[in-house]
């Protein structure tokens, strides 16, 4: 028993099989990406005009964030260049193509997690005034009070002494010490300033620039997070068609080729969602 | 992304000889009873753990119905089992919930969550998408097996996982999610761990539908047998075309609002929580800036879509066992087929009829009660259309032709009940009322639960070569009708009296519901007796595996061109190839020999 | 993709596609550069980015997923997507937009 058209077109539709479930697949994920770019831009348009949860401009590393964009951009070329070499027959540039392509996925990933990183370690001490102050921090610049180990809303949890990347609320916290940021620059890199000491009753909340930092920073790490899982995703099938998937070359090229092309289709559309992700998020 | 059962055995056995020469054997009875890849094995795995997940859902709800009707007394016999089970498994769960047999009111919140949830998400949707559209959607468009077997046994398992998901979600400390079915943040953002589990529960389920929707569209689109142009496509086959679709582009928002509302609950985002959100009288550490009517709207445009989810399979099945039974043509197939095609598409664009009451203004209102009263239209034509349709039939009486017949007044009841809620004048003061209860369980309970039935006694002599016992199955239809009503017509003239929904006491403590309460007594008993009702229906259905009458490939004369298949069918389906030479419902065919004309006949 | 011709086509394609690649890296450095302008008020800004970020979408669909040979099946599965992502982002906003008015 064979189900038909896994290889040949079907001829009243002129395609076959999986060409309609990658393109219903990405349908779906239309949906999905447009919900939260929904919720982007609705928590932009609440998002207040000043104070600590204003949306701010400009925040990401720019010149990181257009160099992984032009990664992720270059690695969808390589993988047309590696379906195009198997429809062409050359199976060796295709391994190369394709190799190159997993390598970008991997470079992409790993320059996310290093700006990931840059952010967790990022401090924002929220006064009751309705100020706030950015800066570096570290373990031993946070004093609590006595016996302070908290539960908050939901499971995050700040234990003693330590700030975790969670928020924490300022009536446990004795005072705290932190480094602000050089006024309206975006490098970290500009010089250090002299910590400064903030006292525990000035304070309504200390946190990382983490999810839980402000609505800017949930809708980023949750959209750059999900995109990220794609690409893993992605990684996982062409990494499976450049290793053992190959053995189907042998067999059946005609379907090892169209299977390269859905795998393709989907890093296309990973690709396409970071066109829009990176603007709204680094550059608006 | 494509696979085929060829190469499904093919990977198996290179694994099994590659690693284990010894194993080999066990592993091709893995995959061929648990990893199945057959449509119609996994159509059986849907339909037993939907069957299994429908009960356990009711025996949530007859608890509750205890606590409604004698509200705060000890529940004899299984309250103190379910209090030690609870105990056993968490302690002090038990105590907390149904100390004495008492049932608290987190525990009935919590019965009440899940009871929704199970039955729509593990129930109605495993069966009516999972397990008919499965059996019955590629024999009867002529297919060898779905378009990707492989991932329609992971949309499978995905499920399954889901379903275990929630059903552990009630044995951690705090019980499962208590939020209600709709979860709503803020509430659901601080609830306790139950509700993480049924987000990371609801991801699974979610994703099967998803994997289960792109296979049925793919199949739908790929694998019709040569001749089965669409217009001659069974109207059951275009009930479960347009449901792929709801699926395929109503879930995904609804995953996108999991993720985000799990990102709330374990990240500590706001995106559902507002600012200066106060809990217990602390004002919360979160950021704020979220906007918890956001949740709202993400979970209505998959909820309303969801409802035709759960009816249309339904009526794709009633309209075959009528076509069948009454002996003569559907009549207005075409109208049919566009009703559900524009059903569909509106179904996208009425979603906040269910938040007239969250202050939205008068132009969004007046849109989405406009749109909510053109949908009524297309519904009303498909149920004209079946009525018309029993018009001069020479109408055959077995049980699943009761159960389609029930279907019909039952739908309508909870259709029509359904177009007051659709003005926002009415639905302010019928809003969160047991009205609404009484109105989407007609819907969903005599009317899908129907349909399902009849799908079941109707699909039953192909998958086994047996029929079910008709004396029983009239008990069950009989018995289940009279109770169904028992139950949920009383609960109009309770809404209207103002008995609000999830009330923990059923309205003991307010004066204005003194005049309806005492009819809760009466529901509840009709909820035990229905399940009373329920017993022939399971004993039956097991019994007739093997000691139902044998019959022939197509015991009821149908024209539809699964019947044309052995009973049961093969792995692959038919002997030789089908070819559809005509439409679906030849019946009674001026000039034709017989009073049926299947679709494969040349002449 | 047997017969030459085909073949021939097929080649220019991917050619077509190292093109839009060059574009889409030119397209990707001018929305950076000018989200460093001032245009005077930051709606502009969105706007002119947006508009230049589904140019390159369009761009990727078009060659990088070839929709631009694709058959009318597919056409319409999109159709209906993009439609229903449609509303759900605007719609949802046009109900923030029309709260209900309180009479004093
Ligand atoms: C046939 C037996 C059934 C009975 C006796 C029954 C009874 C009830 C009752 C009394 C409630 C209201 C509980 C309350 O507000 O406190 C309820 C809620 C609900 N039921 Fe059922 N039901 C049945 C079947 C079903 C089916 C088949 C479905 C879905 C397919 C379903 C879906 C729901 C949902 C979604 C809710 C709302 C839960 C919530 O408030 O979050 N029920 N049911
Ligand atoms: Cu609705």
């Amino acid at each position: 028993m064979d189900i038909p058209y896994t290889v040949l077109p079907r001829k009243d539709t002129g395609l076959w099989n999986a060409k309609v479930g990658i393109w219903l697949f990405l349908a779906s994920e239309v949906m999905l990406f447009g919900a939260l770019f929904s919720t982007y831009i609705l928590l932009r348009v609440n998002s207040p005009e000043t104070g600590a949860l204003k949306w701010p401009h400009h925040l990401l590393n720019v010149p990181i964030g257009t160099f992984n964009t032009g990664v992720l951009i270059f690695s969808s070329i390589t993988v047309i260049l590696a379906w195009a070499s198997l429809v062409l027959k050359n199976l060796k540039a295709f391994k190369w193509w394709m190799g190159i392509t997993i390598l970008c996925g991997l470079a992409f990933l790993g320059i996310k997690s290093r700006e990931y990183y840059q952010k967790f370690t990022h401090y924002g001490v929220f006064l009751r005034d309705g100020t706030v102050i950015t800066g570096h921090m570290k373990n031993e610049d946070v004093k609590l009070k006595e016996g302070e180990v908290t539960r908050y809303i939901s499971n995050l949890q700040v234990v003693n002494g330590v700030v975790n990347a969670g928020p924490m609320k300022g009536s446990e916290i004795e005072h705290v010490m932190i480094a602000p940021d050089a006024p309206a620059g975006h490098g970290h890199e500009a010089a250090e300033h002299k910590a400064e000491k903030i006292e525990g009753k000035d304070i309504a909340r200390i946190a990382s620039y983490g999810p839980w930092y402000s609505p800017y920073f949930a809708i980023y790490f949750t959209l750059t997070g999900l995109h990220a899982i794609h690409v893993f995703g992605g990684m996982v099938v062409n990494t499976f068609m450049w290793g053992p998937g190959t053995k189907m070359y042998f067999t059946n090229p005609q379907r090892f080729t169209n299977r390269v092309e859905v795998a393709g289709l989907f890093w296309h559309f990973v690709d396409l969602v970071w066109i829009f992700l990176f603007p709204v998020l680094y550059l608006l | 992304m494509e696979a085929t059962v060829h190469d499904q055995h093919g990977h198996a056995t290179d694994h099994a000889h590659d690693a284990h020469h010894e194993e080999h054997k066990e592993l091709s009875f893995f995959w061929k009873y648990i990893f199945a890849t057959d449509h119609k094995v996994i159509g059986m795995q849907y339909l037993f753990t939907g069957l299994i997940f429908l009960l356990f859902g009711f025996c949530l709800m007859m608890m509750m119905r205890w606590q409604l009707a004698y509200p705060g007394k000890p529940m004899p016999v299984v309250g103190n089992l379910v209090c030690s089970a609870l105990n056993m498994a968490c302690k002090g769960l038990g105590d907390e919930s149904m100390q004495g047999g008492v049932m608290s009111p987190a525990f009935y919140n919590s019965l009440g969550a899940m009871h929704g949830t199970i039955m729509i998400f593990l129930g109605v949707v495993p069966l009516a998408f999972g397990a008919f559209g499965n059996f019955v959607v590629p024999l009867q468009i002529g297919a060898v097996d779905m378009a990707f077997p492989r991932i329609n046994a992971a949309s499978y398992w995905s499920l399954f996982v889901g379903g275990i998901v929630m059903f552990v979600s009630f044995f951690v400390p705090g019980g499962a999610a208590s939020s209600g079915w709709t979860s709503y943040s803020p509430l659901a953002g601080i609830a306790t761990t139950g509700q993480t589990l049924w987000l990371v529960g609801m991801i699974f389920l979610i994703t099967s539908s998803l994997l289960g929707a792109v296979n049925f569209i793919t199949t739908i689109i790929q694998l019709r047998a040569p001749g089965m142009t669409w217009m001659r496509l069974p109207f059951f086959v275009w009930a479960q075309f347009v449901t792929g679709f709801l699926l395929l582009l109503a879930f995904p928002p609804l995953e996108a609002a999991g993720v985000m509302q799990l990102m709330d609950r374990l990240a500590g985002t706001s995106f559902f929580l507002p600012s200066g959100l106060v809990v217990t009288g602390m004002p919360s550490v979160v950021s704020g800036g979220g906007s918890p009517l956001l949740w709202q709207h993400l979970f209505w445009f998959l909820g309303h879509p969801e409802v035709y989810v759960l009816i249309l399979p339904a009526m794709g099945i009633v309209c075959e066992v009528i076509a069948c039974n009454t002996r003569k043509p559907i009549w207005g197939y075409r109208s049919l087929v566009f009703s559900v095609l524009f059903l569909g598409f509106l179904s996208f664009v009425v979603w906040a009829h269910h938040m007239y009451m969250t202050g939205m203004g008068q132009k969004i209102s007046t849109f989405f009660q406009t749109t909510t009263v053109i949908i009524s239209v297309p519904s009303v034509i498909i149920l004209s259309a079946l009525f018309i349709s029993l018009w001069g039939g020479s109408i055959r009486f077995n049980t699943p032709m009761l159960f389609a017949l029930g279907f019909l007044p039952m739908f309508g009841i909870g259709g029509l009940t359904g177009l007051p809620l659709a003005f926002n004048a009415i639905d302010l003061y019928l809003h969160d009322s047991y009205y609404v209860i009484a109105h989407f369980h007609y819907v969903v309970a005599p009317g899908t639960l129907f349909g399902l039935f009849a799908g079941i006694y109707h699909w039953y002599p192909k998958a086994t070569g047996r029929m079910m016992n008709e004396c029983w199955g009239k008990v069950h239809f009989w018995g289940s009708f009279v109770c169904m009503n028992g139950i949920f017509m009383p609960m109009f003239l309770q809404g209207m009296a103002g008995v609000g929904r999830r009330w923990y006491d059923g309205g003991q403590t307010y004066e204005f519901a003194q005049g309806v309460i005492h009819s809760n007594v009466g529901i509840s008993m009709s909820a035990w007796a229905l399940a009373l009702f329920q017993i022939p229906f399971i004993i039956n259905f097991f019994w007739s595996i093997r000691h139902g009458k044998k019959v022939s490939d197509n015991p009821w004369e149908a024209t539809t061109i699964e019947w044309a298949a052995p009973s049961p069918p093969p792995h692959g389906n038919f002997v030789e190839t089908p070819e559809a030479y005509r439409g679906p419902y030849e019946y009674s065919v001026p000039g034709h020999p017989k009073d049926f004309t299947p679709q494969s006949q040349t002449a | 993709m047997s017969d030459t011709h085909d073949l021939e086509h097929f080649k220019k394609n991917v050619k077509a596609c190292i093109v839009v690649f060059a574009l889409l890296m030119v397209l990707t450095l001018v929305t950076v550069l000018i989200s460093f302008h001032d245009f005077g008020h930051p709606h502009y800004n969105i706007a002119i980015a947006l508009v230049i970020a589904t140019v390159k979408a369009l761009m990727v669909a078009a060659y990088f997923m070839h929709l631009n040979a694709e058959k009318r099946t597919i056409f319409r599965i999109l159709y209906f997507t993009g439609a229903f992502a449609a509303v759900l982002i605007f719609v949802t906003l046009w109900c923030f937009a029309d709260p209900i008015r309180f009479i004093h």
